[in-house]
């Protein structure tokens, strides 16, 4: 299994990945044959497609390292003589000469008083030039060939260069001349450090033109081995590169773009002839060559002094990450550059999320319980449809069978005129009421209100008839009024009922006048009560009430005789007692109320001091109230259907729950049973 | 930061001030204000009755006009009330033909209705204890039929002990009827104070704002 070594990180991975697993660059190209990224080196894969024309294009372009690298890359025998004065310099080890002792330690102060700018210069400078040389070469085997390459370039000139300068080796004249890099970082360190210069060296400066600093030393071995007298100097002038863009018109890099014939006629992926062999040649050398490099490169051991002078480890501990992160373009346009940017962007290695299942997973359980639940609430939306019951059911049976022997039980006495059974006798309230009355003098205004609904006028005109019919024989003067919409026509209905009942002929205006409505509940009360003539001016008909005789000195109700109150209501009687009766002063009060108000006023009468002076209360108000009177009227008539109707309502009662309870109690057992069962 | 009080408040506020003060502090012009007063709310109740009978009759025309589900029923009621109305005002309230129609329509009808009401309180009272049987409900049930009983002979006959002034059924509507009912009138009378008192201090709004 290969391993695949990342574009982005260097790190290896399986060659079957398409992503690095460290860094998770993209280790095969989405477009084009795939290549392994390791296996490109500086000048390989020219013959690999159309754009290694533009390979060697852009080493030309690249400046003169890149050149010195396709030096490297053609003349085997620079390469070839290197391995031999490094391995001079390291038999010569065992003994240092004194001037390189002497040397050693003026570096050592040189290093120690070098400014840091100058030092990261050289740091930085350093990194860029050895990663040009390949990546195969270790930071390790880089440092070793230094530190043999260091002190044999500092004697040798001390020694060599006065005495003749044919002793020189022909690539370190040609490297002496046209170094460019070392020369301007020579230059930079003699400008800044001019005295520390050794005499020897300035020697040299003057008969070599060359000047030399101790920053030569860091000319990489590799340079050395390039043939420097073949490079042009306009190639190698740095400050034309410096001035102008790396692309120079010397250079063949222009030729690709003026293609000629044979080169028109040919496709995209076709490569020339004398291209393809050029880029084979070059190719089939420069893998040896790296190789051999390495190889005749023996590890030299560094003294101890000798490894404390080296600036830039002790500046640099760490190997440039650059020559191990950052790989060569092998295609497209930027094939051949180094670090470049990868070619897709980040989102493209976004992989597809994870799909997940939306249906989810249930047991067949929990489906069913599922769908159980759904048709539940489906059918709470469906409106259940009735069932039609029987007709004839035993509860309707039941409700008839009440119906009939009810209205038989009231109907039948009415019907027939019976007056058999003995009206009730009457109670303390009923003979006081009954006194007042006695009271009244003749035209005498009484204020009558007839507070009640027409449904309640069954019970009401039977409770307040006799009563009525009492003042009408005491002659009094009927005020009518009422606090309910429909209480006007139920008193003139009532006056009308008393008088054909009993016989009396009580005229309108002459014997009695009906105020009406007096609207706004216990504020319209109280208002009427405190003043009654300004809230009441005009009769039913429209004509003054206030002109009659019997009302004209009237102010307030307590100018009344009496007031008599009848209403079905507790609400309305507890109104009448609260707002109407603390304004009365002297006049009584009565009430004539239904049977289902009368727990709630009987407190009124029942207290000390009485605000209620007379109460009668429903049929058998009425009807005890007629026993003390010579006449009957309504309560006579309804006494014996009352009687008997209540009768039967009490029976029915009676039976209906003693049956109800039995049979109750019977389905409690049954129920009971089937449960132990 | 100062609240506003709206003028709906106010009002009312300083209306119920003044007629309360009304009824503590004889002074004749607090009187003639609570008067008033008094005689504007009598105006305004049977003009808001007026507009609730407008309004009873605009929601039943609408019903009518948009032909709604049962509108035949808005249709009898607008010509009831309006020919009621008509009645009232060519003839006057007090005429043949109003009283005609209260006595010949709405007196039986609302006391059919009552009577009807008669009926149904007795079927439920026979199905009472079956629904629900337990002890309040015999005592309920024991103490209507004691005053069912007591209100009138039994078939013409008065039984001792439960008719008459000192008879059973006296005896529960003056002892313990009247107290339970004087402890809900004390207990109105509380809740009316503390209702007044909300309105006059503007904690409660019924009249809204």
């Amino acid at each position: 299994m290969g391993e695949i070594r990342c574009p982005m990180c260097g790190k290896p991975n399986p060659d079957e990945l398409d992503v690095c697993q460290y860094c998770e660059a993209r280790l095969k190209p989405l477009i084009g044959p795939f290549e392994p990224a390791d296996t490109h080196e500086p000048g390989e894969g020219k013959g690999d497609s159309v754009t290694d024309w533009l390979d060697s294009l852009r080493e030309h372009e690249g400046g003169e390292l890149f050149e010195a690298e396709e030096e490297i890359s053609e003349g085997e025998e620079g390469a070839d003589e290197s391995p031999e004065w490094p391995a001079e310099v390291a038999s010569e080890e065992a003994g240092i000469p004194d001037w390189l002792a002497g040397l050693g330690k003026s570096l050592q102060e040189e290093g120690e008083t070098l400014p840091e700018a100058e030092v990261g210069a050289e740091q930085d400078a350093g990194p860029f030039r050895m990663g040009d040389l390949g990546e195969a070469e270790k930071a390790g085997e880089e440092q070793d060939f230094w530190t043999a390459i260091a002190p044999q370039e500092e004697s040798e000139p001390a020694e060599q260069l006065p005495s003749s300068g044919e002793e020189i080796p022909d690539w370190l004249q040609g490297f002496g001349e046209s170094e460019p890099a070392a020369q301007v970082e020579s230059d930079q360190v003699a400008q800044t450090e001019p005295g520390e210069v050794p005499d020897w060296l300035a020697e040299l400066e003057e008969t070599a033109g060359l000047e030399t600093s101790t920053d030569a030393l860091e000319v990489e071995p590799e340079l050395e081995e390039i043939d420097w007298e073949a490079l042009q100097p306009d190639q190698v002038d740095l400050e034309a590169e410096q001035e102008s863009p790396p692309v120079s018109e010397d250079l063949p890099a222009a030729a690709p773009f003026t293609l000629d014939e044979e080169e028109a006629g040919l496709e995209i992926g076709e490569m020339p002839e004398w291209l393809a062999e050029v880029s084979e040649e070059s190719s089939a050398e420069e893998a040896p060559l790296l190789e051999e490099v390495d190889a005749s490169l023996t590890p030299a051991e560094l003294p101890g002094w000798l490894e404390a002078m080296r600036p830039v480890e002790t500046a640099a501990p760490v190997a440039p990450f650059i020559e191990e992160s950052e790989g060569i373009e092998s295609r497209g346009p930027l094939a051949g550059l180094r670090g470049v940017l990868p070619i897709e962007p980040e989102i493209t290695h976004l992989e597809k999320p994870t799909a997940y299942a939306i249906k989810l997973q249930i047991s067949d359980n929990e489906r069913e319980h599922a769908s159980l639940f759904e048709e539940l609430v489906l059918k709470e939306g469906v409106p259940a449809p009735v069932e039609k019951g029987i007709a004839i059911s035993p509860q309707n049976i039941l409700r008839v069978v009440i119906f009939l022997l009810l209205f038989l039980a009231v109907g039948w006495p009415i019907y027939i005129g019976s007056q058999s059974v003995d009206l009730p006798l009457p109670s303390r309230e009923v003979n006081q009421t009954s006194q007042l009355i006695d009271s009244v003098m003749v035209s005498e205004p009484v204020l009558l209100a007839v507070d009640y609904e027409p449904g309640f006028s069954g019970e009401m005109d039977a409770a307040s008839a006799s009563i009525v019919d009492h003042l009408m024989i005491r002659g009094a003067y009927l005020a009518l009024v009422s606090t309910t919409p429909t209480g006007p026509a139920q008193a003139e209905r009532l006056i009308k009922t008393v008088n054909n009942t009993a016989g009396h002929a009580y005229l309108d205006a002459s014997q009695y006048a009906n105020f009406g409505y007096v609207s706004g509940g216990p504020a319209g009360l109280l208002s009427f009560a405190q003043a009654p003539r300004g809230v009441i001016r005009y009769g039913l008909n429209g004509e003054p009430v206030w002109e009659a005789a019997p009302l004209a000195d009237i102010q307030t109700l307590a100018d009344f005789a009496y007031i008599v109150v009848i209403t079905d209501r507790p609400e309305t009687a507890r109104v009448w007692i609260e707002q109407v009766q603390p304004t009365l002063r002297d006049t009584e009060m009565i009430l004539v109320v239904s049977a289902q108000a009368e727990p709630l006023v009987r407190p009124y009468y029942e207290g000390l001091p009485q605000q209620v002076g007379g109460l009668v209360t429903g049929v058998a108000g009425g009807a005890a109230y007629e026993n003390g009177m010579p006449r009957t009227i309504l309560a006579r008539k309804y006494w014996d259907a009352f009687s008997y109707g209540l009768t039967l309502a009490v029976i029915f009662i009676l039976a209906g729950s003693i049956f109800n309870t039995l049979a109750g109690i019977l389905a409690k057992r049954k129920y009971t049973f089937k449960d132990q069962k | 930061m100062r609240q506003k009080i709206p003028i709906s408040v106010s009002i009312v506020i300083g209306v119920g001030i003044i007629v309360l003060l009304g009824y503590f502090i004889k002074f004749p012009v607090l009187a003639v204000m609570q008067q008033i007063l008094l005689q504007w709310a009598l105006t305004l109740a049977a003009v808001a009755l007026l507009v609730g009978a407008i309004n009873l009759l605009n929601v039943h025309f609408r019903r009518v006009s948009g032909r709604q589900k049962n509108s035949s029923y808005s249709l009898i009621l607008i010509l009831s009330l309006l020919f009621t109305f008509a009645l009232g005002a060519l003839f006057g309230p007090k005429s043949a033909w109003s009283l005609w129609v209260f006595n010949h329509i709405q007196v039986p009808v609302e006391s059919s209705l009552m009577g009807l009401l008669a009926v149904v309180l007795a079927f439920a009272s026979v199905r009472m204890l079956r629904r629900q049987l337990n002890l309040f409900s015999l005592v309920f049930l024991a103490t209507a039929l004691v005053m069912l009983l007591g209100a009138a002979p039994v078939l013409g006959i008065e039984i001792p002990g439960l008719h008459g002034p000192d008879g059973l059924r006296a005896l529960i509507a003056q002892v313990p009827a009247v107290a339970g009912a004087r402890g809900i009138l004390i207990g109105i009378g509380l809740g009316t104070i503390a209702t007044g008192l909300r309105v006059l201090m503007g904690a409660d709004r019924p009249y809204g704002g």
